[in-house]
This record gives C-alpha cells, structure tokens and sequence, in this order.
C-alpha cells in the first residue's frame, strides 16, 4: 500500500528524471549524434533504478541494468559492439514484453 | 607521483566510493588549477567547489554527461566581464576556454596524484546550474570536475596512434622523424 512517503518519494525520483530528460533534449541539440542513443540507454537504466528505489525492481530488470551498465560506454570505444547490444536489448524486451503481458 | 605516470594513469571516473573528499585535498587540487597557463595572464576563471551532497544531486538532475554521485566537483567558469575587459572577443570566446581546460588538466592530474579519480564533463545545462549556484550573469559555467574515490577504474581507451597524428616539422610528414 503506497504511503505518503512513497509518494513524496517518487515524485523527487521522477522530477529529477525530468530535469535529466529535458537537460539532455537541450544538449543533444549541439551534441555529436552518436549520444542521442546514449543518452536514450542510459534513461533507461535511470528509469530501473527509479522503479528499483519504488520497489517495482525485479530480476529482469536488475540484469538489463547490468548489461546496459557493462555495454553503454562502448559507445566511446565500439560504436559498432554498441549499436549491436542495442539492438540485441531491444529483442530481449520485445520477448520479456511478450512473456509479462500477452 | 611523477607527471608523466599521473598523465598516463588518469582515467575518466564515472562510479564512485562514498568516501568524502577532504577540505585539504580540495585545496590542494584548486590550488593546481591557478597555476594553469593563462592566455595574456588574464586568468578570467572562477571555480566553485561543491560537496553538499544536495547540490550535488541537483546538478546532476541537469548534467547528462556526470554519473554516478561523486562525493565532490568543481564548476570551473569563465569570468566573461574580466576576459572582455582584459582580453576582448579573443579572450572571451577562445582564451578563457583554452585557460579552463588547461586548469581542469591541472585539477585532474593532482587529483590522480593524491590517489583521487575525476571526469571532466561538458554536457551539463549551464543555464541550469547557474541558477542553482546562484552565479551573475557574467559569471558562466564551462566544465565540472567529479572529484572522488574510483569505485570502478576502467581500462584504458584506445589512443590514436602518435604517428598517425605528429607529423614532423611540416604537414604530410606524419610517421616517425626517421622515416621521412
């Protein structure tokens, strides 16, 4: 049952997200094209930990975190490895999205 | 620690202990970045050291490029009144950033010196985090450095190899002295 504390917490958590969301928005105006998709990952694995600190966490997403925290800065070293795990990431979602709610 | 192993040692520190940073090693590592080059010596920065751990999550929520949460930065910023004063449409626009960077190197390398790890970060919004710090118009954000203790030092990046990039007393020599 969410509490008020749940509930002011949350709100911190999901401000600061928005802060990150509209700060990046404005960077990626000037910034190489490459950390559009970078940043987009790592919104991601943002928004595990904000549903982590919310209690929504579970294995699948602690393990997506990993591999998002152990594959992102390719994208500084292996733009190539990085837009695989990309699109390696985007397949297990579509099965997990497939397993969790059809 | 001699320069040339601080050079080679220094890595950009995305996760941090949370171990603070000292007063003292905080000095010492701002006390680095006044002794940095100044274009016409007209030293137009200002540094703002922060290790209140709100004001740190608060620029970050406006920061993309900064990870983790270090237990220290610093705002270096060009002081654009005394680099338009002193140093004209030059030094506003090409001196002061010159300068900066040259501080952060100076920062980062004591930092690695003291056992510390640093990133410089770029991609923050300065709008935003003039605000938070309370700066003057004139006053505007250029770099932050996290300051903190690795919790994870990652391996060295590939570097461009020197003959690739140094060509030697001109153009279209590139490779080494002896080659050519």
């Amino acid at each position: 049952m969410e509490t008020a504390l749940d509930a002011k917490k949350a709100r911190e958590l999901l401000f600061r997200y928005l802060c990150y969301l509209v700060s990046s928005a404005a960077g990626l105006v000037d910034e190489p094209a490459l950390y559009g998709p970078f940043r987009l990952v790592d919104a991601a694995e943002r928004v595990i930990d904000i549903m982590g600190e919310l209690g929504l966490g579970d294995s699948f997403l602690t393990e997506l975190r990993e591999c998002i925290v152990r594959h992102k800065e390719k994208v500084m070293t292996d733009e190539q490895g990085f837009v695989a795990f990309l699109d390696q990431t985007v397949r297990t979602l579509a099965d997990e999205l497939t397993r969790r709610f059809d | 620690m001699e320069v040339q192993e601080a050079i080679r040692r220094r890595r950009s520190i995305r996760r941090y202990t949370e171990e603070r940073v000292t007063h003292e090693q905080l000095q010492t590592i701002l006390e680095s970045a006044i002794w940095a080059p100044s274009g016409g010596n007209i030293q137009a920065w200002l540094f703002v050291a922060v290790t209140d751990e709100r004001m740190i999550r608060d620029i970050k929520a406006f920061a993309p490029g900064m990870f983790g949460l270090p237990p220290a930065l610093v705002v270096a910023c060009a002081d654009l009144e005394r680099a338009r004063a002193r140093g004209g449409r030059l030094g506003a626009e090409v001196l002061t950033i010159c300068d900066l960077s040259m501080a952060c190197q100076n920062m980062m390398l004591v930092a690695c010196s003291l056992g510390l790890g640093s990133c410089v970060v770029r991609s923050f919004n300065q709008t935003a985090v003039s605000r938070l710090l309370g700066l003057p118009a004139s006053i505007r954000p250029e770099l932050l450095v996290t300051l903190g203790t690795p919790a994870r030092i990652p391996p060295a990046p590939p570097r461009r190899p020197l003959e690739e990039v140094v060509h030697w007393e001109r153009f279209g020599s590139a490779g080494s002295r002896e080659g050519r």
